[in-house]
């Protein structure tokens, strides 16, 4: 116990800093929110593109419980309509978060968030790959829009947003009009000049770069900075289960975990969730997705009931704890953690700063990223290829992340089993311990 | 004026602690009551209801450098 008081006084002295120091690191929390605010209109892609495959494809998973092909047999010819939706999700992805990035930086500093995103926004197809003439048509390539000119979206919004904020706030560089002008064309003269110098600067840097690096902006950053550290994710299981163990064990000591690491990951995995996603669109199938490992392993196989895995740990305190405070936390946290909500375990038990329980919180994720990854791995089932609300319940997220695949479910089952097994011990621990200290 | 009884819970509750004790601003006024290891106990002044206190007692904690950084639980006692 001892031991366990000064790590948790170490904890407080190290990681509260450093997570807190991360949270709140504006070029950092500005990347982390934009991929919250864009996340609505990917999931979005994501559920229509599941619903269209699973009902109207004749092997989709609700086609096949309802026959639907038996019912209706041209069905399969409307999945074209709703197939355009990804183009307007992720197939953009990069503009919105050029804008989102450039926005937040803006409103961190204090200055016209609005017209710093349409700035970056600007600023973004100023570096694009120009017009090519086919066929007397002017053609712009879509390749760096979505997944692939993440990276420059992020640099450019970030770079876009302090330029514009600090060169906004200089007296010198406003036009101030008369107060009989609206205010909406007061606003925007005020920042007339910080915009025609940042276009100014990213023309002749874009120029620079060309001459030195023909293939463009786009592909340099791609080569040199989105692809290592997407590799990085996506070449080894271990990136997930490192990344996972981090979040955890920082959940455990009372910090936010999924906060602290999210840059990062979305860092190293969006671009492959992406891929895996626009393969879907394209194949109408999860088998054969570029990606098998992703993050979407730890939402579909390792996040039941929350951080830590705590369904298991519900389904353990039913199975053999004797103590009515346990049973009855359990009974009060078994709805939330259905839709993998575990506050009220967590702090109930409570879970936080808990010894005995620091072990299978941080233990049965791992365990179950590893089944996860070798069924995958093993061609067992298909890669976690469509997005799913993290707020689904368990195994349903493998079942529907795979679009339909039914052994995926029964393999989220026998991760639940497993991450029950692994709780049950340290449950009946914990019981013993807290029987020890009430007496 | 409304007196609430809120409870914070949170591994790392030092530092909310450190926020709410006598803390004081146009719309609230809080009083520690009881802190434990992982949760504890505050008493709120204020004319909001007890909906609306939980709600600005999490907003004001979540515009701290430590508001995105720690995991915590605000509700009614």
């Amino acid at each position: 116990m001892a031991f366990m008081s000064s790590f948790e006084k170490g904890m407080e002295k190290v990681l509260v800093p450093i997570a807190t120091k991360l949270n709140s690191q504006r070029h950092i929390v500005a990347i982390r929110d934009a991929f919250i605010l864009s996340f609505p209109i990917t999931m979005a892609g994501s559920l229509v593109l599941l619903l269209n495959f699973a009902i109207l494809a004749p092997d989709g998973f609700i086609a096949k419980i309802l026959f639907l092909h038996k019912l209706f047999p041209s069905l399969a010819e409307y999945q074209s309509v709703f197939i355009p939706v990804i183009n307007g999700s992720t197939n953009i992805l990069s503009m919105f978060i050029v804008f989102l990035v450039a926005r937040n930086i803006a409103i961190e500093l204090k200055a016209d968030d609005l017209l710093s995103g349409i700035t970056a926004l600007s600023t973004f197809f100023i570096i694009y790959p120009p017009y090519q003439n086919v066929d007397g048509a002017s053609l712009l390539t879509a390749q760096w829009l979505g997944a692939q000119g993440l990276f420059v979206a992020l640099i450019v919004g970030l770079l876009v947003g302090e330029i514009f904020s600090r060169l906004s706030k200089s007296e010198k560089l406003q036009i101030k009009m008369p107060a009989s002008v609206p205010p909406a064309v007061a606003r925007t003269f005020k920042v007339l000049f910080p915009i025609i110098i940042i276009t100014i600067l990213f023309a002749i840097a874009n120029a620079i770069i060309n001459a030195v690096y023909p293939a463009g902006l786009h592909q340099l950053i791609y080569t040199v900075l989105q692809t290592p550290l997407k590799q990085l994710g996506t070449s080894s299981v271990w990136s997930i289960i490192i990344l996972a163990f981090v979040s955890n064990l920082l959940w455990i000591f009372g910090i936010h975990g999924p906060n602290t690491i999210a840059a990062i990951r979305e860092a190293m995995f969006t671009e492959a969730n992406l891929e895996n996603l626009n393969y879907v669109a394209a194949n109408g199938s999860a088998w054969g997705a570029p990606y098998e490992i992703s993050w979407a392993i730890n939402d579909a196989f390792a996040n039941y009931g929350g951080s830590g895995m705590t369904l298991g740990l519900l389904i353990a305190v039913f199975i053999v704890s004797r103590r009515k405070d346990y049973r009855d936390i359990g009974k009060l946290s078994l709805a939330p953690g259905l839709f993998n909500i575990n506050e009220p375990i967590i702090f109930g038990l409570p879970v936080v700063l808990n010894p005995i329980l620091i072990i299978p919180f941080v233990l049965a994720p791992i365990v179950n990223i590893l089944i996860g990854w070798s069924a995958i791995h093993f061609g067992l089932i298909p890669p976690i290829a469509y997005s799913v609300p993290w707020t689904t319940p368990g195994p349903l997220i493998a079942f529907l992340g795979t679009g339909g695949n039914w052994l995926a479910l029964v393999i989220g089952f026998v991760c639940l089993a497993v991450s029950t097994l692994i709780y049950l011990p340290f449950v009946m621990a914990a019981n013993k311990a807290a029987d020890v200290v009430q007496k | 004026m409304n007196q609430h009884k809120i409870r914070i819970m949170a591994g790392q509750i030092k530092f909310l602690h450190d926020f709410f004790n006598m803390y004081e601003d146009a719309q609230i006024k809080v009083n520690v009551e009881q802190l434990n290891k992982v949760d504890m106990y505050i008493v709120v002044e204020t004319a909001l209801t007890e909906d609306e206190t939980v709600r600005y007692v999490k907003e004001i904690f979540k515009k701290t450098p430590h508001g995105a950084a720690l995991s915590y639980a605000i509700q009614l006692a």
